[in-house]
């Protein structure tokens, strides 16, 4: 149905026009003005009705939600969001925060357990190595027997045989028993 | 560039019929020769109205639009033809730019329930007389 009174309000204003252009070319100036109103008056309700549907569009743009109505709408259907750190939230007088005390425990109890397989693995890795270590330090014991002989027993001349090292040891010095 | 095509068409359309429409209106007048008169021939319909007013509702019309340009209807020209059909004469004649005047304005709806349709409107000059006379 626009199209139709938008095709004739436009055929009117545009007959109209050529109309009065025509009348007035013949010198006939009554026909002219009469055709003239006619031309005003479609002009008007053309112009008229033009104004109007603009006036429609942006009514129906304005009334219609928009591109940050909609994100508002997805924030607020979207799920709340559960704290996560809750000891990080303001402090709230009503609550009573049991974070750090357990934390400390917690600590405490660790530090127990870490006491106690220290202790226990060193009790029970102790008496093996020690004894290891004994067996490994036997050869590199110090002999029972003195490795220098006593001042006597150097002028006595005893164990001169036994050991040459201690004649060079001793050199002239030591003289020879001979 | 199309929009400039289509205002440079509108542009020269727009003169061209100002021009014509400013050559059409022109009302100058231009001095007739001496006893040269005009003839008009008119074709009258009446709407609504008893036909027998009509010559009554012509000769009015006539005497209106001879205010309009600067000539008298000569005395006893105004005759009936035919049914609806009237002669007038006009003297002096009337040069271009009257005779379209008043063509426009007898053809225009100046008296109501009226239509006068122009049949014939010439003007003759003595010299278009004698030549008349000649043939």
């Amino acid at each position: 149905m626009r199209p139709v009174i938008w095709t004739t309000g436009t055929l009117a204003l545009l007959a109209s026009g050529g109309y009065v252009l025509v009348y007035v070319y013949r010198w006939e100036w009554h026909r002219a003005l009469l055709v003239g109103i006619l031309f005003l008056a479609a002009l008007v309700g053309m112009s008229t009705a033009l104004v109007l549907r603009r006036l429609g569009r942006l009514e129906r743009t304005v009334s219609a939600p928009s591109r940050a109505d909609d994100a508002l709408q997805h924030l607020r259907a979207a799920p709340v969001e559960l704290p996560r750190f809750r000891w990080l939230a303001p402090h709230d007088p009503d609550r009573v925060g049991v974070f750090i005390p357990l934390l400390i425990g917690g600590g405490v109890l660790l530090s127990g357990a870490a006491w106690l397989v220290e202790r226990v693995a060193g009790s029970a890795a102790r008496a093996g190595v020690e004894e290891d270590l004994a067996g490994d330090l036997r050869g590199l014991s110090f002999p029972v027997a003195p490795l220098v002989p006593s001042p006597g027993e150097v002028l006595a001349g005893v164990g001169r045989e036994a050991d040459p090292g201690l004649e060079v040891l001793l050199g002239p010095a030591g003289g020879s028993p001979r | 560039m199309k929009k400039l095509l289509i205002g440079l068409v509108v542009v020269a359309l727009g003169t061209a019929g100002l021009l014509a429409l400013r050559a059409e209106l022109m009302t100058v007048s231009v001095e007739q020769p001496e006893g040269s008169y005009t003839d008009v021939v008119v074709a009258a319909e009446v709407k609504q109205e008893d036909p027998g007013v009509r010559p009554e509702m012509t000769r009015g019309l006539v005497s209106t639009c001879r205010l309009l340009v600067n000539s008298d209807v000569v005395e006893d020209s105004f005759v009936a033809l035919s049914e609806g059909v009237f002669t007038f004469r006009l003297h002096p004649g009337l040069d271009e730019f009257d005779r379209r005047e008043l063509r426009g304005c007898l053809s225009d709806a100046r008296v109501q329930h009226l239509q006068v349709e122009v049949r014939h409107l010439e003007t003759v000059t003595p010299s278009d007389g004698q030549e008349r006379g000649a043939a």
